[in-house]
């Protein structure tokens, strides 16, 4: 049967380095530094803010119980918003070779999300707000122990990061229309309904595809977002109640989203990098172009996962939801996941640091998948909602998952700029990083598997072994972070300077 | 809150006379073409923002605003944010290209001036009035004295000058701050210590500045709410500031587009 | 009903054969041969998936129709409830109309809240979860269950309250039902 491909064929595939000729992106991939400096530096904090937890739910230490409520508020929240801050900024570096994104308003995107964050920190810290990062109406204007003020600081800080992110995606939709001729083409949606046939635009790269798609999303979860805050001001000014069910729905499609984004995102940083240690292009097929366009609207699909325990919400969105958590693995496991591991395979790769963790990731992101899907049918939520199983299956996402991919973007990022070759020694961090994580994220699933509760600032006795023995997990898993964070801080100017060419500002 | 504003104006008249005399200094200098006239680039904008600034500093302290700063420490910070965040950055708008080359100043001055306007002199003059006016024991005293508020007044003025400086001149000009990483480390820490500040004074359990609480009508609940509301004042706007500011001085090009062509 | 041990059998299991799996292709991830010559293999491995995964996402999606928590769902499987207890959350208790429910009987629980969104759960003595409903402001969820072994059981918030929420919970003694 001949081919019915029309007009241009699709140009060879070459793997996409990250600096551009000229290092013409060099502004961009600057701040797209920043972005993943600040964002990993304040994940390293706020984990320390992690151990704390742990060390209380052992037994070990005692923090009082609004202080555990408070510390736990300023991790859930600042966790989401810095790890999708890094990831954002990896997305940016990995598409400003071929796309031409305005490295100015990358950082005014990035100084609103700092902004938020700020509001985050101090209404926790100072203000004493710890109604939990998902603010659920109406535990903020409920807190006998933070004043009202404290829970409008918090709706401000999360308007602001809600801001940022619009900004962000805004202009990345907007760059990427200009460089493919328009959305369609970005999204590649005649070739998506033609099966394949429809070559006449030129294909996006994966990393601009995946670019366009968590954008629309993240466009989507800070509209949510807004949509949640309007009412929460109006209630605490006194001019409403609202309804605890749509409060509900609105802030799980917020949080749920921008939870999710993370780990989108930095697949993306996966397409991007993994080519150039196999030395494997990363082809735009038809599978590529079908499950992302499929992820938009899947990605949102499914947020009433979190509400099957609210017997009140309809039970169309119930089941919507329950499919749509099947659905929505298909498309990663079998694209993405199975691309990189072809990638890998029989691929002559040289385990440096940042193939060996992107790898982590692909491994990490489906066992944390196989806890979420597991959770999300619904006889079993029955049993497992609001345990340990919960943040067991997130946390894995993203230690294992997303932070994973992030750093080892980091350390390519790095390579590249300087040149060096990476320390051989890195790959004993990585393993401390993969045994500390997994045993961390494990002692928390076991909890899950013995209804452990969540959110408790403390707990029984019986209880208290699971947070003890994930203790040494997490040190290893420091030490790993320490050892990244030292390599990495040593060649950090160096790799600053490697964005700057002859023709680009200081 | 137990405790009503007032709606009337203070005209006091060393703080008109000033505004005046600088007013007039300025568009002498500007009809002139600055200081020193073949090196300066003089448009409306500058004109404009400069006596907008003192248009700002008058609604600050001589309206209703100003006015009620001692019967109310939420008006009072209100006069506050408006000095520091509109009147300053406007009058470095519209009074630094009057300096034109700062090559061709005498040369002490230039050396005193590059070291007030560095960017981390200036951060550190700024956050240190800023922090120490707040302390109770001189807030305290500012609300008794009219010539201690006079200096906290100015105090706040000069730091906050200095601040916006760096961010307002062309880079290749003393206090230059090249490069979106150190525009952007500028403003987010300028940005945090008021936030803190604010923080702390929103969240205080009870009445820091208790001249307050000497109003007439004030109860402790009135002047506990109106230091929240004060706080929150301080917070919040300022964050609008900083992040208007992050639009506006974030460029692609070196010069920032305040300042004028580059020479 | 589910038992939550079993689960975490089959995360384990799932999670050791997909380790394995990743291990087989990092070890084989030396000698190269052109990606062209994984193509063919890949495209049938997706399809298998694609069939395998999604027809069996499908079958299990069905299955959980039956075990929905819901209470027309509940009612069908267990039959009318004859016992009704009515719990009322609120910071930082739970107000119970009664503490004593006979075994083996469907027992409606009628799960409500005074102030902030609550989470009425049961454990056994052994400390196993056995079910749960949210307790939702202007809302009442109607959960069904029956208790198969006398003892005592305890009542847990399950859904973050405010700072006593870890100390919210209530006694239910469930009585054998006489001969």
């Amino acid at each position: 049967m001949a081919s019915t491909a029309l007009a241009t064929p699709r140009p060879p595939e070459t793997i996409t380095p990250l600096l551009a000729p000229d290092r013409a992106n060099g502004a961009v991939i600057r701040a797209a530094l920043a972005y993943m400096i600040v964002g990993l530096g304040t994940f390293l904090l706020l984990g320390l803010l992690g151990l704390l937890m742990r060390l209380d739910q052992g037994g070990l230490i005692v923090i009082p119980a609004a202080w555990f409520y408070r510390i736990m508020t300023l991790h859930g929240a600042g966790m989401v918003a810095t790890i999708l801050l890094a990831a954002l900024g990896g997305l940016a570096a990995a598409v400003s070779a071929t796309t031409q994104l305005k490295a100015r308003v990358l950082w005014i995107a990035l100084i609103l999300q700092i902004i938020g964050t700020s509001f985050v920190i101090l209404t926790t810290l100072v203000g004493g707000f710890g109604a939990g990062w998902t603010v659920l109406y109406p535990l903020p204007s409920h807190g006998d122990i933070w004043p009202l003020s404290a829970a409008i600081a918090m709706y401000v800080g999360y308007l602001f990061l809600a801001l940022g992110l619009l900004v962000y995606c805004v202009h990345m939709l907007y760059a990427l229309a200009r460089a493919h001729g328009g959305l369609t083409n970005v999204l590649a949606l005649r070739y998506l309904f033609s099966f394949g046939r429809d070559t006449r635009g030129a294909l996006p790269r994966p990393p601009e595809l995946i670019a366009a798609v968590i954008s629309i999303d993240g466009i989507a979860a800070a509209t949510a977002g807004v949509v949640y805050l309007i009412p929460m001001f109006a209630h605490a000014a006194g001019v409403t109640s609202v309804n605890a069910l749509f409060a509900k729905n609105a802030v799980l499609l917020f949080g749920h989203t921008m939870a999710n984004l993370s780990i989108y995102v930095t697949a993306g940083l996966v397409y991007a990098a993994l080519p150039i240690f196999t030395g494997r292009p990363w082809r735009t097929t038809w599978a590529v172009v079908c499950a992302w366009d499929l992820i938009i609207i899947l990605m949102l699909a499914n947020y009433s996962h979190h509400l099957y325990a609210d017997f009140a919400q309809p039970l169309g969105l119930q089941l919507l939801a329950e499919l749509g958590s099947y659905a929505v693995a298909l498309p990663s496991f079998i694209v993405t996941v199975v691309g990189a591991l072809t990638q890998v395979y029989r691929s002559g790769i040289r385990w440096t640091i940042a193939p060996t963790l992107l790898l982590l990731g692909i491994w990490g992101w489906v066992l944390g998948g196989i806890g979420a899907v597991l959770d999300a049918t619904i006889p079993v939520n029955q049993v497992m909602h609001n345990t340990m199983w919960v943040p067991a299956h997130f946390h894995t996402y993203y230690l294992l998952g997303a932070v994973a991919f992030a750093w080892g973007y980091l350390f390519y990022m790095v390579r590249e700029l300087t040149g060096d070759r990476d320390a051989r020694m890195l790959r004993v961090a990585a393993w401390l990083y993969g045994i500390g994580g997994a045993g961390f994220v494990f002692m928390l699933f076991v909890a899950g598997g013995n209804s452990v509760p969540r959110r408790y600032a403390v707990h029984l006795p019986q209880w208290q072994v699971y947070a003890r023995v994930a203790v040494p997990f997490v040190i290893l898993l420091a030490l790993g972070l320490a050892w990244f964070s030292w390599d990495l801080g040593t060649r950090f100017r160096a790799a600053w300077r490697g964005t700057q060419g002859a023709a680009s500002e200081p | 809150m137990t405790v009503a504003p007032v709606w009337e104006w203070e005209w006091e008249l060393p703080l008109i006379a000033s505004l005046v005399v600088s007013e007039v200094a300025y568009v002498v200098c500007w009809f002139r073409g600055g200081l020193a006239p073949q090196h300066a680039h003089l448009a409306w904008k500058h004109l404009a923002a400069f006596t907008a600034g003192l248009v700002i500093i008058v609604i600050a302290l001589a309206s209703p605003i100003g006015a009620n700063d001692e019967r109310l420490l939420s008006m009072h910070m209100v006069a506050h944010d408006l000095l520091i965040w509109v009147a300053a950055p406007l009058l470095v708008v519209g009074g630094v290209p009057l300096i034109g080359d700062t090559q061709r100043l005498p040369r002490y001055l230039r050396r005193a001036l590059e070291l007030l306007t560095s960017p981390i002199v200036a951060l550190l003059v700024s956050t240190s009035l800023l922090w120490v006016w707040h302390a109770p024991a001189a807030f305290d005293r500012a609300l008794a004295s009219e010539s201690v508020h006079v200096g906290e007044h100015l105090c706040f003025l000069i730091g906050y000058l200095l601040y916006w400086w760096p961010l307002v001149v062309q880079p290749e000009a003393i206090g230059r701050l090249r490069g979106h990483l150190a525009r952007a480390v500028y403003l987010v820490v300028g940005m945090m210590q008021s936030a803190l500040l604010s923080a702390l004074i929103m969240f205080h359990g009870t009445v820091l500045y208790t001249t307050y609480l000497h109003v007439p009508g004030a109860t402790l609940d009135s002047a506990l709410a109106d230091q929240r509301l004060a706080g929150a004042l301080m917070w919040y706007p300022g964050a609008v500031i900083f992040a208007l500011a992050a639009a506006l001085a974030m460029r692609e090009n070196r010069a920032s587009p305040l300042a004028g062509p580059p020479h | 009903m589910i038992e939550p041990k079993v689960i975490l059998e089959i995360f384990i299991i799932l999670g050791v054969i997909w380790t394995a799996g990743c291990a087989v292709v990092v070890a084989r991830s030396g000698r190269a041969i052109p990606l062209e010559q994984l193509n063919r293999a890949e495209a049938r491995l997706r399809m298998g998936l694609l069939g395998g995964l999604g027809g069996g996402a499908i079958v299990i999606f069905f299955l959980t129709l039956h075990w929905l928590p819901y209470a027309n769902t509940r009612r069908a499987e267990l039959g009318s409830p004859e016992v009704t207890v009515g719990a009322m959350g609120m910071q930082w208790t739970w107000i119970l109309s009664r503490h004593q429910v006979p075994a083996d009987v469907p027992v409606e629980f009628t799960v409500t809240t005074r102030d902030v969104n609550h989470d009425f759960a049961i454990y056994d003595a052994s400390g196993r979860l056995l079910t749960q409903a949210q307790a939702m402001p202007g809302y009442t969820n109607r959960l069904l269950y029956a208790f198969h072994a006398p003892g005592t059981y305890t009542v847990r918030c399950l859904e973050y309250c405010g700072v006593g929420h870890h100390m919210m919970t209530a006694s239910l003694t469930v009585t054998a039902r006489p001969k």
